[in-house]
């Protein structure tokens, strides 16, 4: 570092040395850095959770961090990072789902995929089991996703996950149970189907 | 199921828990993506609001607290890489131009520091292109290259890390906004297009540029590839037109534009016979 980062403002003065050490200066509120480091593939693993297929992953995980950069002044270090940045992950799958709804207008079936960049497909599905709940997480709503994948498969409170989405708190748990109903029904209902196959 | 029993619930989501949630499961898409944040960042950090300026750049903040930590230096030295291989084009294309990016930008407001690097459609197209959003000036003459700058490796001097200056405070960064990159991508591959039907193929050169810089290997640089033959053949340049349409099938065989490369390249020669030298 040449210690000059502390130039004021953009000057006309900023030389290129300087917009480099700029570029790499902490920033104030979380440290974006240790945030990705750390929970990468925390938030790749919510995004598969919330629906986006693999082929999609990683261009939205890229989204997801991108938000989280320019809003990293608002994360408030002495909180856990992962409520945080599910509320992310969750408005990010959710608008790719609007934008994306053409696609995959029958949810039943996850896309076909082609594992042609080492996607990380090899991990998510590695067993039978995680195949069928995936598939079986597909079923559910976009509202009782959201709440399951939280509360069974993240660990989030349900009172922090209301905080969070700024919905009532009775609504999470009737949402959740409606979610393990479905989901418990939707398994069922496939793990027929597969074994029929 | 291979086998008739049905795996309970408790099973199942026992295997979802099981997904993991580390880094160190997904080091390659890691690595991607830190790169392409580095790109999709830098604009921003670079020349947005700097963050409390009398903090002094307290030495290298360390790159992450990961377990193991071999994600880490990876990626900050993916990161790194790509950032300074960013800028090199950048401020050499400014060079060329005679006007680099951020002196471009000090000289103008900078009110638009929070747009995204892409400027939204309206802004890209040709004869905008003094929009201070964007990062390119458009090639005066003829002689300047149509080809982005060489991606040079640069001998990093740089200590570690993305960029990450405050750029948080207000933040128009809605998701709509934002777009996915790859909504970029085809921004600028549409600008190009536009341009090209137009009968203004120089015009198109600035976003194919953009773009060859941006995401070389972006999910469009197929398209991108076949849409440069097509501009190089329309500004009469074929001996680069025909040089890329080599690279060009060479790299995508079976390409569904490649028709469209090869009866570009096949006008060509029916123009000149062959192709010819380049000057």
């Amino acid at each position: 570092m040449d210690g000059s980062g502390d130039a004021p403002q953009i000057s006309t003065s900023m030389s290129k040395s300087e917009a480099v050490a700029r570029m790499v200066a902490p920033a104030p509120g979380g440290d974006f850095d240790a945030i990705f480091g750390a929970e990468f593939g925390y938030v790749m693993r919510t995004l598969r959770f919330l629906g986006v297929p693999v082929s999609d992953l990683e261009d939205l995980t890229h989204d997801v961090f991108l938000h989280v950069f320019r809003h990293i002044a608002e994360y408030d270090p002495a909180r856990p990072a992962r409520p945080w940045l599910f509320v992310f992950a969750l408005r990010t799958a959710r608008d790719f789902r609007v934008r994306a709804r053409h696609r995959y207008l029958s949810s039943d079936e996850l896309p076909e995929v082609s594992d042609q960049r080492s996607l990380p497909d090899a991990i998510l599905m590695r067993s039978q089991a995680q195949a069928l709940a995936l598939r079986a997480l597909e079923t559910l709503s976009e509202e009782e996703r959201a709440v399951f994948v939280a509360l069974e498969l993240d660990e989030l409170s349900a009172p922090e996950l209301s905080e969070r989405l700024e919905v009532p708190l009775n609504t999470v748990y009737s949402r959740l149970r409606r979610a393990r109903e479905n989901f418990a029904n939707a398994a069922r209902r496939l793990a027929l189907q597969e074994s029929y196959r | 199921m291979t086998n008739r029993e049905q795996p309970s619930v408790d099973e199942l989501l026992a295997a979802l828990r099981s997904v993991p949630s580390d880094g160190q499961a997904y080091v390659d898409s890691a690595t991607r993506v830190q790169a392409r944040l580095a790109i999709s960042t830098a604009p921003l950090a670079v020349l947005g609001t700097p963050p409390a300026a009398s903090s002094p750049p307290a030495a290298v903040s360390p790159l992450s607290p990961l377990p193991a930590a071999s994600l880490a230096p990876r990626v900050a030295s993916a990161s790194k890489a790509v950032v300074l291989a960013w800028l090199v084009p950048v401020f050499a294309a400014g060079v060329v131009t005679g006007l680099g990016t951020a002196h471009f930008r000090a000289q103008n407001p900078p009110v638009n520091e929070r747009v995204p690097w892409v400027a939204p459609r309206a802004s890209v197209v040709p004869n905008a292109v003094t929009e201070p959003v964007l990062e390119l000036e458009a090639p005066r003459s003829n002689d300047s290259p149509p080809t982005p700058a060489p991606r040079t490796k640069v001998p990093s001097a740089a200590s570690s890390g993305t960029a990450s200056s405050g750029t948080a405070s207000s933040s128009a960064a809605s998701s709509s906004e934002l777009g996915s990159s790859l909504a970029a991508e085809q921004r600028l591959l549409d600008t190009a297009r536009t341009s090209l039907a137009h009968g203004e193929a120089e015009a198109a050169l600035l976003p194919l540029e953009q773009h060859a810089t941006h995401f070389p290997n972006g999910a469009l640089a197929e398209e991108r590839e076949a849409l440069s033959v097509r501009v190089l053949a329309a500004l009469g340049r074929n001996a680069e037109a025909a040089a890329r349409a080599t690279r060009f099938m060479r790299r995508f065989p079976n390409s569904l534009f490649a028709p469209v490369v090869r009866s570009t390249l096949e006008s060509i020669s029916g123009r000149n016979g062959a192709p010819e030298p380049k000057p």
